[in-house]
């Protein structure tokens, strides 16, 4: 039903593009549908989203506007840019950590026979597919708390950690929380990217005597540059919106230590009832990640 | 039906962002749906559930609908969220006719003007005895100057010492002789064991979902209050800033607290409780029936604070939900009716006997006071005290949301050495203030 | 397994090949301690879930706590969400994938910055949890809230983007010498896509359905407040509702959350197979 609608839109296009093929409309005609939902589902929300931040509200209800007041309001706390810092900090550790284990996991399960790799991808995976509060909630249970089953059955076999207090390991804790949570769909994204290389490329290769690492290195890396890149994008947007790992798992302390820009704002709205502040952080954290997949895509050289 | 809903997607193609929030739309949403003989209630508590609390309301539903024919229809929601959800369908005119609010975010939706004033909608009607014997902390703190009530307050909780009787009795101490804060400390330390993993006193100072603390506890004791008339926190004080040095203390001097309580949140607390690793924890009244229920009902104990001088208690702080009418319902009646009916003296038995509530009238508890004298059920005479005597009610009429939050975040940062007691609270007092009153 | 006999440098490469298993093996172990721990719990009376030291083994077997999630509305909203997830994955494949070879084979005018929003939108639909005040307000505008049409909306929205880029960047890799011949073969532009660009793109699509399907299903924000009837709540809402203001009951918790799990790791071990069994590799391997 929206190509219709679709379709009458494209008019003013049309007269511009004269000159090109029928083909071309045909192009725009397939990518409408897409389009049109982005349009509904996310980028009118957004819009609104910053409009209702320029409003002056009363909890939730807008009495006024309010310009850049609720702007001014929230960034003249100067623990903002230790937060923002922070949370870019906290987003590359990860992102890092993540893209590596993840692509071991994925080479390593390339290789397996078809029985073996559907049992380690499960494996891999169960922390992504389980409900997110469900998951920190467990792996905090059961690596960090006092009564951690992790620690103790650890200190059976004569390792003794101590329960995390330290506000450094606090954040070392949401890392590996994080990357727990996000390592599955990691390993799948570029799991599905080797699997796309063609084998001749690495029997031409194993013809000319390459070692495996050789070919992971001239063949892999190149072939999967685009999974790559998705997956460090999405790594990133995920981590840099994550809100339910550090709520559930440290909820920003000890301290600061753990206070992200995604908890933050939550917390502006949701604890503290300020939401035209809330609104406000929010908006300026969704330039923050447009802008950042800009310039990682500039970064990669990546083009349509 | 399918004319309006297609109605309404060329609207919300043609409509611009500053018409969607200036509420010209506001009547799209499902509000205006209630037809008269029905009337929607968003609480946490779920009638097909299996405690105490939801079987009572469970039962006075179907009670109420019998007697009066309107239907009530309970959309369960999400304790933590369901507030802020509240004043969004407000402003998008969507909300349920019934709301429940925790009581520290009564001033927002007030604020607003999301709530309607039962007062003149139901309670006025009411017996001047039966107002009389309602009448009590919490219905003083919801009276409004002008005599409007925009609530009636359910699920009331008091902070306090929840302890393990099995596990005093084991180290030989008597409850009953903790009444100064050093008999507190002197017990805890008894307690405390840290290579058997036990420690005297839990305490849980994360910032996700926080409780109030010891701190204000004993703020509230020696200051009189936490919040000025106008809502401005009065923490920079010294009683203040003795206040969380005195907070601090259980950590870093009597060390009958672990350090670890800094990322502790309430519920780990409740666990450790439950697992047997802390002897005693700052807690709420409310969870005494489910920790009866995990670790047997002769072995939970709930107490007043203790206080400076063993004369009556330092002001435990009490809380609870606010069960009020929006101001937006077609069936503003209807629904404070069903409010009033929730809120009545068999109601409020009912409550009491069956789920363990502490009882909103004080002749509830006068005429069952056989059921207030079993074991199990003392911690309900505690709240009682607590609402009348002893307890602190912060304010409803000025933004409190977070204070809990804010203070535990100060006493994180003590405990850390990332500031000293002063700058702490100095810096939650500006914290707090920028961010409630926005 | 093979390729042993191939390589005569034994000693080291085992060694490696030892290093690697085991490095497998304490990623594999951390990362199902902590849901294995979760299944044990959902089994484990409720006096016995705290009990120490701790036990991967339940004493006594319980199916308590599964008996009273199935006893709720819970089954209703696992079948909400299967037929969420469903809705927006075959939508979200099949538009995405048309899209995807438009945007990878065809020039049309505007194709740069289209692609340009769809990459943008990505962080759009990460961000939505952050902004979901203004979202409750204007979908209530639209008249959407708390109706069965909205999730699958939302859920079809957040994951498109990502969708379109994975399809595309499938279709990149794949020679266009093959659009040609099928073009001299006479074949429309449709039935190119139809027959010989799908089933090329086949693992990608299995992990762009998994990835929608999986998104969909994880959803917890929108899914927590766009509706408020019971009737058409999602499963996640569904489990974490036994986070309640009783405290966390983790018996419930954990089995309800199992329960999620299921429908899921069928899909994996479905179509999971399907991605890993290399179709394009065959089963030519070194």
């Amino acid at each position: 039903m929206p190509a219709p609608m679709a379709e009458s839109q494209l008019s003013p296009v049309r007269k511009g593009a004269m000159k090109r093929d029928r083909r071309d409309l045909v192009g725009l005609a397939y990518v409408a549908p897409v389009m049109l939902v982005l349009l509904v589902v996310l980028i009118l929300p957004a819009i609104f989203a910053v409009y209702y931040s320029l409003l002056e509200l009363q909890s939730v209800r807008p009495i006024g506007f309010a310009g850049l007041d609720n702007y001014r309001r929230v960034f003249s706390d100067p623990q903002m840019v230790e937060v923002v810092l922070r949370t870019l900090g906290f987003a590359v550790v990860t992102v890092a950590l993540t893209l590596t284990v993840a692509l071991a996991v994925a080479v390593f399960l390339d290789r397996l026979t078809t029985g073996r790799a559907t049992f380690v991808q499960i494996l891999v995976i169960l922390p992504w597919v389980i409900s997110t509060i469900v998951g920190a909630l467990l792996f905090r249970w059961f690596f960090v708390t006092d009564i951690s089953p992790g620690v103790y059955f650890l200190s059976l076999v004569g390792i003794h950690v101590k329960p995390l207090t330290d506000p450094t390991l606090a954040m070392m804790t949401l890392i590996l929380v994080a990357m727990w949570r996000t390592l599955g769909f990691a390993v799948l994204l570029l799991l599905a990217g080797i699997k796309a290389v063609p084998a001749e490329f690495y029997e031409a290769a194993k013809i000319d005597g390459a070692t495996s690492r050789q070919q992971f290195r001239l063949i892999t890396l190149p072939m999967i540059k685009t999974p790559l890149t998705i997956t460090t994008v999405v790594l990133t947007m995920s981590n840099l919106n994550n809100v339910e790992a550090p709520l559930v798992t440290t909820g920003g302390g000890p301290g600061d230590a753990t206070q992200i820009l995604p908890l933050t704002i939550y917390q502006q709205a949701f604890t503290h009832f300020d939401f035209s502040g809330g609104a406000a952080l929010a908006a300026v954290a969704l330039l923050l990640n447009v802008g950042l997949v800009f310039a990682y895509l500039r970064l990669a050289k990546w083009s349509v | 039906m399918s004319t309006r809903r297609s109605h309404t997607k060329r609207r919300m193609l043609t409509i611009t962002a500053a018409a969607l929030t200036l509420g010209m739309v506001a009547a799209c949403g499902n509000g205006g749906g209630d037809t008269p003989d029905e009337i929607t209630m968003w609480t946490f508590l779920d009638p097909e559930g299996s405690s105490g609390r939801e079987q009572v309301l469970a039962s006075l539903i179907e009670s109420y609908e019998e007697e009066s024919g309107v239907h009530v229809n309970v959309e369960v929601q999400q304790w933590d969220t369901m507030t802020q959800q509240f004043l969004a369908a407000d402003v998008s005119g969507s909300a349920p006719d019934v709301m429940w609010v925790a009581l520290d975010q009564v001033s927002n939706a007030v604020e607003q003007g999301a709530l309607a004033d039962l007062n003149s909608l139901a309670f006025g009607d009411l017996p001047e005895d039966q107002l009389a014997d309602l009448r009590d902390v919490y219905w003083e703190t919801m009276e409004a100057d002008d005599g409007s009530i925009y609530g009636v307050v359910h699920s009331r909780n008091h902070f306090g010492i929840m302890y393990r009787t099995d596990l005093l009795a084991e180290a030989g101490v008597d409850p009953a002789q903790i009444r100064t804060w050093d008999d507190l400390t002197a017990a805890a330390q008894q307690l405390t064991a840290p290579d058997e993993n036990r420690w005297g006193l839990g305490q849980a100072f994360g910032t996700s979902f926080a409780d109030p603390q010891i701190l204000s506890a004993r703020l509230v004791e020696t200051q009189g209050s936490m919040f000025g008339d106008d809502g401005v926190p009065m923490w920079g004080t010294d009683e203040a800033v003795e206040a969380i040095e005195f907070q601090a203390a259980f950590v870093t001097e009597s060390q009958v607290t672990p350090p670890d309580a800094v990322r502790l949140t309430a519920e780990d607390l409740y666990e450790l409780f439950s697992a047997g690793q802390v002897a005693m924890i700052n807690a709420a009244s409310v969870r005494v029936p489910a920790m009866q229920e995990q670790v047997g009902t002769e072995n939970v104990g709930f107490m007043h604070y203790p206080s400076e001088d063993g004369e009556g208690y330092a002001p435990g702080n009490l809380a609870g939900w606010s069960v009020g009418v929006w101001s937006g319902s077609e069936v503003t009646e209807q629904a404070a009716d069903f409010v009033a009916y929730m809120s009545s003296p068999e109601a409020d038995e009912q409550w009491m006997v069956d789920a363990q509530q502490p009882p909103l009238y004080a002749s509830t508890a006068e005429n069952n006071a056989d059921f207030l004298a079993q074991p199990e059920n003392a911690f309900l005479s505690v709240v009682l005290e607590g609402s009348q005597d002893y307890g602190w009610l912060p304010p409803t009429d000025v933004p409190t949301a977070g204070w809990r939050e804010t203070l535990n975040e100060a006493v994180q940062q003590v405990l850390l050495n990332e500031a000293t007691p002063a700058e702490a609270m100095e810096a939650a007092q500006q914290e707090f203030g920028a961010g409630a009153n926005g | 397994m093979g390729d042993t006999s191939s390589h005569r440098i034994g000693g080291r490469r085992h060694v490696v090949r030892i290093v690697i298993v085991l490095a497998a093996a304490v990623v594999a172990l951390i990362n199902i301690a902590p849901v294995l721990w979760g299944v044990a719990t959902s089994v484990r009376p409720a006096a016995e879930i705290f009990a120490f030291p701790p036990s991967f083994l339940p004493g006594d077997l319980t199916g308590e706590h599964y008996a009273q999630v199935l006893s709720g509305s819970f089954t209703r909203n696992l079948a909400n969400s299967l037929i969420y997830s469903t809705v927006a994955t075959v939508a979200a494949v099949l538009l995405g994938a048309i899209a995807a070879y438009a945007f990878d084979r065809f020039r049309f005018p505007m194709r740069r910055p289209l692609f340009g929003v769809i990459v943008a939108c990505i962080p759009l639909s990460m961000g939505a949890a952050v902004l979901v005040i203004p979202n409750y307000l204007y979908f209530a505008a639209l008249g959407l809230l708390d109706t069965p049409v909205i999730l699958p909306l939302l859920y079809l929205g957040y994951n498109l983007p990502m969708a379109v880029w994975i399809l595309k960047g499938a279709m990149e890799g794949i020679p266009t010498e093959l659009d040609e011949a099928a073009k001299i073969d006479g074949a429309s532009r449709l039935r190119t896509f139809r027959s010989v660009i799908l089933p090329l793109c086949k693992p990608s699509l299995a992990a762009a359905s998994m990835f929608v399907f999986i998104g969909a299903w994880n959803e917890f924000v929108a899914g927590s407040v766009m509706v408020n009837t019971s009737a058409y709540r999602p499963v996640q809402v569904a489990v974490y509702q036994f986070i309640s203001a009783f405290g966390r009951q983790w018996g419930p918790l954990t089995a309800s959350a199992v329960l999620a799990l299921v429908p899921i790791l069928l899909l994996v071990v479905f179509f999971g197979r399907y991605l890993v069994a290399g179709l394009m590799r065959g089963a030519v391997k070194g």
